[in-house]
C-alpha cells in the first residue's frame, strides 16, 4: 500500500517539476519564471543607477571609461578603435541583447527554433528570398576591408564578452519568457542585421501587381494610370539642376519590351509609411550663421527601439548619434565638424525574372539561347518541439527562385508580392561594404570626406543629407543603382533574354547630388530623386510629394532659422493633400441631402484648418473620406484577389479628382448605373460619417484624430503589457510628422553646426531594452509631445557635466 | 522545526541553485525529518510560499513595481499583488508535494528496514 502512495506522490512531483520547468504553449515555464530568485523579478531594476562600477573583462588593449548620462546614453572613451568598438558591442548587448538576437533570427529565418511551428512559413520565406545568402556575400565584402574587419570583429568580441558574463538569473527577460538561451554573436549577424534594413527599406516590389494590371488592361491603361513621373512633384535635386558629368550609355530597351508595351496583349496604393524626412539649411538662413541639419527616419515603431544612442571617443574620433543594435559605429549623427542623416530612396533594386526550366527536375534553365545549370542551396530550419525541416532553394544567375510552384507559396501577406516561378534579382544579394560609409562619415571633417564616404555604399539606398562647419550643405540620393533601360523592372521580366538582365551600375560619382544650392537648403522626403532630365532610370514611382512640398515651402519662407523652428517643422502636421483636394470635394457635396449628423460633420470638415492635430475632428473625417473615395474609384477596377493588382498612385487619383472628372474609371463597373464623381463624393462622405457614428457614437471627443489614429508603440515580439500605452498625438502619413498607428518618426534629430556643435534628439523608447527598467520607455512622452532632449556631447572623460549619472570602467 | 529548516535552507540554496531546489530541499529534509504526510506537506508548502512571497515583495517594492505590473498584464492577471500571491502559491505547492513525497518514501523505507 505504502509503495503506491510513494509512487503516486513521486509521479505527482515529477509532473509538477516537468510542468513548471517547461514552456506550455505560450506560457513561460512557471517555476523558473515566477521564482523571485531566478525568474522575471531578477530583471526588475531600480530607477537609481549605480554611480560607479569597475569591471574586469578580457580582450581590451587598455582601460575604457564609459559615462552614462541621465538618459543612460553611454559615452565611450577608449584609447583606440578596437577598444571603442569592443566597448560599444559590450554596452549595446548589455542593454539590447535580446533584441539583437531576435532581429537577426528574424532576418535569417530562425524564429521557429525559438517559438516552434507557427513561424515555419516566415522562416522559409526569409531563407527563400536569400537573406542568409546575401548576408554571407555582404560579410565577404566587409572582411576584405581591413578596417571594417577589425571594427566588426572587435564589436562581436565585446558582445560575446557580455554574453559570457550572463547566467540563468541574469538572462534578459524575453529569453526567460520564450525560454531559450542567448547564443554567441557572430560577424555574420552584423551582416544579417544590415540585410534586414535592406529588406525593410528596399525589399518590396510592385512588379507582380503591375504585370497583372498590364495583362488585364493592356499598355495604354498602364501608361495612363501608372505614369513614370507624377503630375505634381518637388524633386530632391531641384528642377533644372545641370548634371556635371558625362553619362555612360544606358542599355537599349529590348525589342521584346517594346512589343509588350505596344501589343494589345487586396489591393492598395503603394504602401506609404516607411518614409523619412531630412534637410539641411545653409548658414545664410539661420540665426547663428551656421548650418542646421534635421533628420527623422520613419520606421515601424517598437519597444525596444530600433535605435540606440551612443557617443564614441578615441584620440582620433569623437562621434555621437544613433546606432543599430547589432552594427558597430554610428548610423545617423554628428561630430565636431559635420553632421549627416538619411532617408530612403525608393529606387527599384529588386526585380523578378520568369524562369523556363528544362524539365521537372529543374536542374537547368534557359537563358541566352542555351540551357544553364542551376545551383541548389539547402536550407535547414530547426523547429522547437518539432522535426527539423530541410528546404532546397534553386538559384539561377539572377538569384533565388523564391517559389517554384503555387503550392509552395503561403497565403501570408509577407509573400504576397512574390510571383511564382520567378527568380529574384536583388541588390541585397551582392557583396557590399556599407559599414565603410558610416566608418568614414563618423570621422568626416568636410564635404570631400562626405563624398568619399558615399562611394562605398550599396543598399538600402539612402538620401544622405550633409552639413559642415565650413558652411557646406549637400544631399545625395545614394546607393548602388543598377544601370537600367527605362522602365526596366516595372513589370516581371522574361528571364531567358540577357537583354533583360541588369547590365552594370550607375557610376557612384554620377548619383544625383547637389551642394550649396541657390535656395539655401537641401531636403528629401522619399520623393523623386530628380526631375526627368537625369540621364538614368532609378524607378517609375517614388513616395508621394506632399511631405516634400510642405518642407520645401516652409524652408523657403523661413529666415533666421533656429533649432527650435526646425523642431517645430519636424512636428508639423499640415496636410498638403487636404489642401489640394478638400475644396473640390466640399464643393461637390449636396448639402441638402445630408441628415443632421452628416451636416454637422460637413461643417466641421469644411472649417478644418488642414492640420492633423490630435484634437481635430476635421482630420478624422477627411482622412477616412479620402480613403473611402479612393476605394470607390478604384476597388471595382483594381481590387480583389485574382489577379492581385494595386491602385494607381495618390498623385494620379488626385489628378483625376481635380482635372479628369469624367474619367471612365469613376464609374463603378459592378452597378448598372453610370456613377459620376459627384455621386462617389456624396456616397463616400455619407458612408464615412455613418461608419464613424456607428463605431464611435455621435460626433464628440471619440472622433478626435488622436483617438482614431490610436498611436501605440508595441513590443518587438508583440508581448502584451510590454508595449506603450495609447499616445494621444497628431500627425499623418502625408504630413511631415508622419505618425500613424504603429509607425512614424523613429528618431528625431536637429544639429546646429558651429564652433561648438549643439544637438538635440529623441526616439520613442529608451536606451534599455529591459521592460523592467525605468529607461525602457522614459523618452516616449518627450517624443510624443514633439520635444527634443539636448544631446550630451562630451569632449573628454574628465569633463564635469551634471547630466552624467553613472560611470563604468572596463579594465583589461 | 521542519518548517524552519526548509525555509532557511531552501531560501539560502535558491541564491545559488536553480529554482527546483524548492522541491529538492523539502524532499531531502522530509526524508530525514519527516513524520506525518500532512504535516510535511504543510511545512513544505508554507516554507516555500513564504520564501517566495517575501522575496517577491522585497523586489517588487525595491523596484517600485516597474515590472510586476507588466508581467501581470502579460499573464492576464488583474494586479501585481495577485501575480505575486499566485506565483508564491505555485512555488508553495511544488515544495509541499516534494515534502510529502519525501515523507512517504521515508515511511516506506523505515517499514522495510
Amino acid at each position: 500500500m505504502k509503495i503506491f502512495r510513494v509512487l503516486f506522490t513521486f509521479i505527482l512531483s515529477a509532473a509538477a517539476f516537468y510542468a513548471l520547468n517547461n514552456k506550455q504553449g505560450v506560457i513561460p515555464p512557471l517555476g523558473k519564471f515566477l521564482s523571485p530568485y531566478q525568474g522575471y523579478l531578477q530583471n526588475a531594476e531600480r530607477k537609481k543607477v549605480t554611480a560607479e562600477a569597475t569591471l574586469q573583462i578580457d580582450g581590451l588593449t587598455s582601460e575604457v571609461t564609459i559615462l552614462y548620462d541621465n538618459n543612460m546614453v553611454p559615452h565611450i572613451f577608449a584609447q583606440n578603435d578596437h577598444d571603442a568598438y569592443y566597448a560599444q558591442g559590450y554596452v549595446t548587448a548589455k542593454d539590447r541583447l535580446w533584441q539583437m538576437d531576435f532581429q537577426t533570427r528574424f532576418a535569417s529565418g530562425r524564429i521557429s527554433e525559438v517559438i516552434g511551428g507557427r513561424a515555419i512559413e516566415l522562416d522559409r520565406y526569409k531563407r527563400r528570398i536569400g537573406m542568409g545568402y546575401g548576408a554571407e556575400h555582404s560579410l565577404k565584402g566587409m572582411m576584405k576591408d581591413p578596417k571594417i574587419k577589425a571594427e566588426v570583429e572587435a564589436y562581436t568580441e565585446g558582445i560575446n564578452a557580455y554574453i559570457k558574463s550572463l547566467n540563468r538569473n541574469t538572462y534578459p527577460l524575453e529569453f526567460k519568457i520564450l525560454d531559450y538561451k542567448p547564443e554567441p554573436w557572430t560577424n555574420l549577424k552584423c551582416a544579417l542585421l544590415l540585410k534586414q534594413m535592406t529588406a525593410t527599406l528596399a525589399g518590396s516590389s510592385e512588379d507582380f501587381y503591375m504585370t497583372n494590371i498590364l495583362r488585364k488592361y493592356g499598355p495604354q491603361v498602364v501608361k495612363d494610370l501608372f505614369r513614370d513621373y507624377p503630375f505634381r512633384e518637388d524633386p530632391i535635386i531641384p528642377v533644372g539642376t545641370q548634371w556635371a558629368f558625362n553619362p555612360i550609355k544606358a542599355p537599349e530597351v529590348p525589342q521584346s519590351f517594346i512589343a509588350q508595351m505596344t501589343d494589345t496583349l487586396t489591393a492598395q496604393e503603394k504602401i506609404e509609411g516607411i518614409g523619412s524626412n531630412n534637410w539641411a539649411v545653409s548658414g545664410k538662413k539661420t540665426a547663428t550663421g551656421m548650418p542646421i541639419l534635421a533628420n527623422d527616419p520613419h520606421l515601424d515603431l517598437t519597444l525596444p527601439s530600433i535605435w540606440y544612442q551612443v557617443q564614441l571617443v578615441t584620440p582620433q574620433l569623437n562621434v555621437y548619434g544613433v546606432s543599430l543594435p547589432g552594427a558597430p559605429g554610428v548610423i545617423v549623427g554628428f561630430n565636431r565638424d559635420v553632421s549627416w542623416g538619411v532617408t530612403n530612396v525608393d529606387a527599384d533594386v529588386l526585380d523578378f525574372y520568369q524562369i523556363k526550366f528544362k524539365d521537372n527536375k529543374k536542374n537547368e534553365y534557359w537563358w541566352n539561347n542555351r540551357w544553364n545549370p542551376v545551383k541548389k542551396r539547402i536550407e535547414t530550419i530547426a523547429v522547437r518541439d518539432g522535426k527539423t525541416i530541410t528546404d532546397t532553394v534553386i538559384y539561377t544567375h539572377h538569384g533565388p527562385v523564391v517559389y517554384v510552384e503555387n503550392a509552395q507559396k503561403p497565403g501570408a501577406s509577407f509573400a504576397e508580392q512574390v510571383p511564382v516561378g520567378h527568380a529574384m534579382r536583388w541588390v541585397a544579394h551582392d557583396e557590399s561594404d556599407e559599414l565603410a560609409t558610416f566608418y568614414t562619415l563618423n570621422r568626416a571633417k568636410n564635404y570631400a570626406d562626405y563624398r568619399e564616404a558615399l562611394t562605398h555604399y550599396s543598399a538600402p539606398a539612402q538620401n544622405f543629407v550633409f552639413a559642415s562647419n565650413q558652411n557646406d550643405i549637400a544631399i545625395t540620393p545614394n546607393g548602388k543603382f543598377p544601370l537600367k533601360w527605362k522602365e526596366q523592372g516595372k513589370f516581371v521580366m522574361d528571364g531567358t533574354d540577357p537583354a533583360n538582365d541588369w547590365q552594370g551600375w550607375i557610376p557612384a560619382n554620377q548619383n544625383p547630388t547637389i551642394k550649396n544650392p541657390e535656395r539655401g537648403f537641401v531636403s528629401s522626403a522619399n520623393q523623386s530623386s530628380t526631375d526627368t532630365s537625369y540621364p538614368y532610370y532609378l524607378n517609375w514611382e517614388f513616395a508621394p510629394y506632399e511631405r516634400a512640398a510642405r518642407i520645401n515651402r516652409r524652408l523657403s519662407e523661413m529666415t533666421k532659422i533656429t533649432v527650435d523652428s526646425m523642431r517645430l517643422l519636424q512636428y508639423d502636421n499640415y496636410s498638403v493633400n487636404a489642401e489640394n483636394i478638400l475644396p473640390t470635394l466640399i464643393s461637390l457635396v449636396d448639402q441638402h441631402k445630408l441628415d443632421t449628423e452628416q451636416k454637422k460633420a460637413f461643417d466641421v470638415v469644411s472649417q478644418w484648418n488642414k492640420f492633423y492635430n490630435a484634437t481635430e475632428i476635421g482630420a478624422t473625417i477627411f482622412d477616412l473620406w479620402y480613403l473611402n473615395l479612393r476605394d470607390a474609384i478604384w476597388a471595382d477596377d483594381f481590387g480583389g484577389q485574382e489577379p492581385l493588382m494595386r491602385y494607381p498612385s495618390r498623385d494620379r487619383t488626385v489628378e483625376i479628382i481635380l482635372h479628369e472628372q469624367n474619367s471612365k474609371w469613376i464609374d463603378n463597373v459592378n452597378t448598372s448605373k453610370k456613377e459620376t464623381l459627384t455621386d462617389l463624393v456624396n456616397q463616400s462622405f455619407k458612408s464615412t460619417i455613418d461608419s464613424l457614428t456607428h463605431q464611435n457614437g455621435a460626433q464628440g471627443k471619440k472622433w478626435e484624430w488622436g483617438y482614431i489614429k490610436n498611436t501605440t508603440v508595441p513590443h518587438l515580439a508583440k508581448i502584451n503589457g510590454f508595449g506603450s500605452k495609447h499616445l494621444f498625438n497628431g500627425g499623418s502619413k502625408g504630413s511631415i510628422d508622419a505618425m500613424n498607428q504603429h509607425n512614424g518618426p523613429s528618431w528625431r534629430m536637429v544639429v546646429q553646426l558651429g564652433q561648438k556643435v549643439k544637438a538635440y534628439g529623441v526616439y520613442p523608447g529608451g536606451q534599455s531594452g529591459n521592460p523592467g527598467s525605468y529607461y525602457y520607455d522614459n523618452m516616449i512622452n518627450t517624443w510624443s509631445e514633439g520635444k527634443l532632449n539636448e544631446l550630451v556631447f562630451l569632449q573628454n572623460a574628465g569633463e564635469a557635466d551634471s547630466r552624467i549619472i553613472s560611470k563604468l570602467k572596463l579594465k583589461k | 522545526m521542519l518548517f524552519i529548516l526548509i525555509l532557511i535552507i531552501a531560501t539560502i540554496a535558491q541564491f545559488f541553485l536553480p529554482w527546483w531546489v524548492i522541491m529538492l530541499v523539502p524532499f531531502l529534509l522530509t526524508l530525514w525529518k519527516g513524520e506525518k504526510g500532512n504535516h510535511s506537506f504543510f511545512a513544505g508548502f508554507v516554507a516555500i510560499f513564504i520564501s517566495w512571497l517575501i522575496y517577491s515583495l522585497i523586489l517588487h517594492f525595491r523596484t517600485d513595481g516597474i515590472l510586476t505590473g507588466k508581467i501581470a498584464e502579460m499573464m492576464m492577471i488583474k494586479s501585481p499583488m495577485l501575480l505575486i500571491f499566485a506565483g508564491s502559491l505555485i512555488g508553495g505547492l511544488a515544495g509541499g508535494i516534494a515534502a510529502i513525497t519525501g515523507t512517504y518514501l521515508k515511511q516506506l523505507l523505515l517499514e522495510r528496514i
